[in-house]
């Protein structure tokens, strides 16, 4: 067996879970049981939150070690579901070692929908939640504007690279901004506070929420903690941003 | 209240694209989202307290997606993180911050409380669901941790 190409796709395949808005315990559990598919005597898988080791060795051989640093945090559950697939596929001999490599290192490029159809489902999904905190009317159609304008933000920080809380930051300022423009040019058809919440409900960090929580029944404290950090620190940005907005708007 | 269910279902529908749900889910993790509202929505009707009709629809939600997770084969957040969706405290937190922004101190600390709080009962939900289908029930006792 090529232990290295194993430790290679292994290793990916937990990265792949950890980028995407996977828990540790499942990306541990995932590169564990690929790794054993081996029988190596011994083989050990640390994943931390932000980084993962793991280890193959047997006696009277090199040990192979192996660590990435998870840099890229994104929410696609698709590809969770698509990873373990094909980690069950391997582990039962259905999957050749080559072929499971292949077909990760496709399945991190693959996104499934084309960006039009994501700005319409930001604009619908602001839409909708904008509906059930109370929105009517005209809210409605802004709330829509306000989605175009958190995926805008968005789309330009993918090129400026800014890490992710001042991705949020902005985007929760932009959000507040433009309900408060349109606010002020609509003052009695609108109310500012529904469109608001609507837009930011694209940004709280629900997935972190639930996340940390089953990192921590796991018994997996580091991680458990860091997504805990995740939630406090992305709301904290939020805070921010729809403040200063709301602060500015006070000012004039 | 129907009509309000029926704008969640849109809106966790949509929800589902940004985050990836494959195709043939999405009326899936829709429903989900428009049934957490719809029992929160319940909760407050017969005057559940605020956090205890947070509790039971992340609940609620939690047991049907560890079951759907078991039926259709696929991971267990598939079904959660877009059913969760609609009571994740954006509301509080907006509102934290506005009072904030106006002055009124008091009343913005209640509300980021409140925010932390069904953080908190989210989390403790899926804790109390987790645990009755993490236990390995077939198992010898020595072997259950």
């Amino acid at each position: 067996m090529d232990y290295r190409l194993l430790m290679d796709t292994s290793i990916l395949a937990g990265e792949i879970i950890m980028e995407n808005g996977g828990e540790a315990y499942r990306a541990e559990e995932t590169v564990n049981r690929m790794l054993n598919t081996s029988n190596a005597k011994h083989v050990e898988v640390v994943v931390m939150g932000t980084s993962m080791v793991a280890t193959v060795s047997n006696p009277y051989r090199d040990a192979i070690t192996a660590t990435r640093r998870i840099r890229r945090r994104g929410t696609n559950l698709q590809r969770i579901a698509q990873v373990n697939d094909i980690s069950r596929e391997m582990c039962d001999g259905k999957l050749s070692l080559e072929e499971a490599f292949h077909q990760l290192k496709q399945l991190r490029e693959k996104t499934q929908y084309p960006e039009w159809i994501r700005i319409i489902a930001s604009m619908i999904g602001v839409m909708g939640f904008t509906y059930t905190f109370g929105g009517r009317g005209l809210d409605l159609l802004f709330a829509m504007l306000c989605g175009a304008a958190v995926y805008a933000v968005q789309y330009i920080n993918r090129y400026t690279g800014l890490s992710g809380i001042i991705n949020v930051a902005m985007a929760s300022f932009a959000v507040s901004v433009v309900a408060v423009l349109l606010y002020h040019l609509f003052p009695e058809q609108m109310n500012p506070d529904t469109v608001i919440i609507g837009g930011l409900m694209l940004l709280v960090p629900g997935l972190a929420i639930t996340n940390s929580a089953r990192d921590l029944l796991a018994g997996d404290y580091v991680s458990g903690t860091a997504r805990v950090m995740e939630a406090v620190v992305t709301s904290l940005a939020i805070v921010l941003g729809t403040g200063l907005a709301l602060i500015l708007r006070n000012l004039f | 209240m129907i009509m309000q269910c029926v704008f969640a279902f849109l809106a966790v529908s949509a929800f589902c694209v940004l985050f990836e749900v494959p195709k043939k889910l999405i009326p899936v993790g829709g429903l989900m989202g428009g049934l957490c509202w719809g029992i929160y929505l319940l909760c407050m009707k017969y005057d559940i307290s605020l956090y205890g009709a947070n509790f039971i629809a992340a609940a609620s939600i939690a047991l049907i997606a560890e079951i759907l997770a078991r039926i259709l084969k696929q991971p267990s957040p598939m079904f959660f993180v877009p059913g969760v969706l609609p009571i994740v405290p954006g509301y509080s937190l907006y509102y934290g911050v506005y009072n904030f922004a106006v002055g009124e101190h008091a009343l913005s600390r209640e509300y980021f409380i409140k925010a932390v709080m069904i953080s908190m009962l989210i989390a403790l939900s899926i804790f109390a669901v987790n645990a009755v289908f993490r236990v390995n029930w077939h198992a010898k006792p020595h072997e259950r941790r």
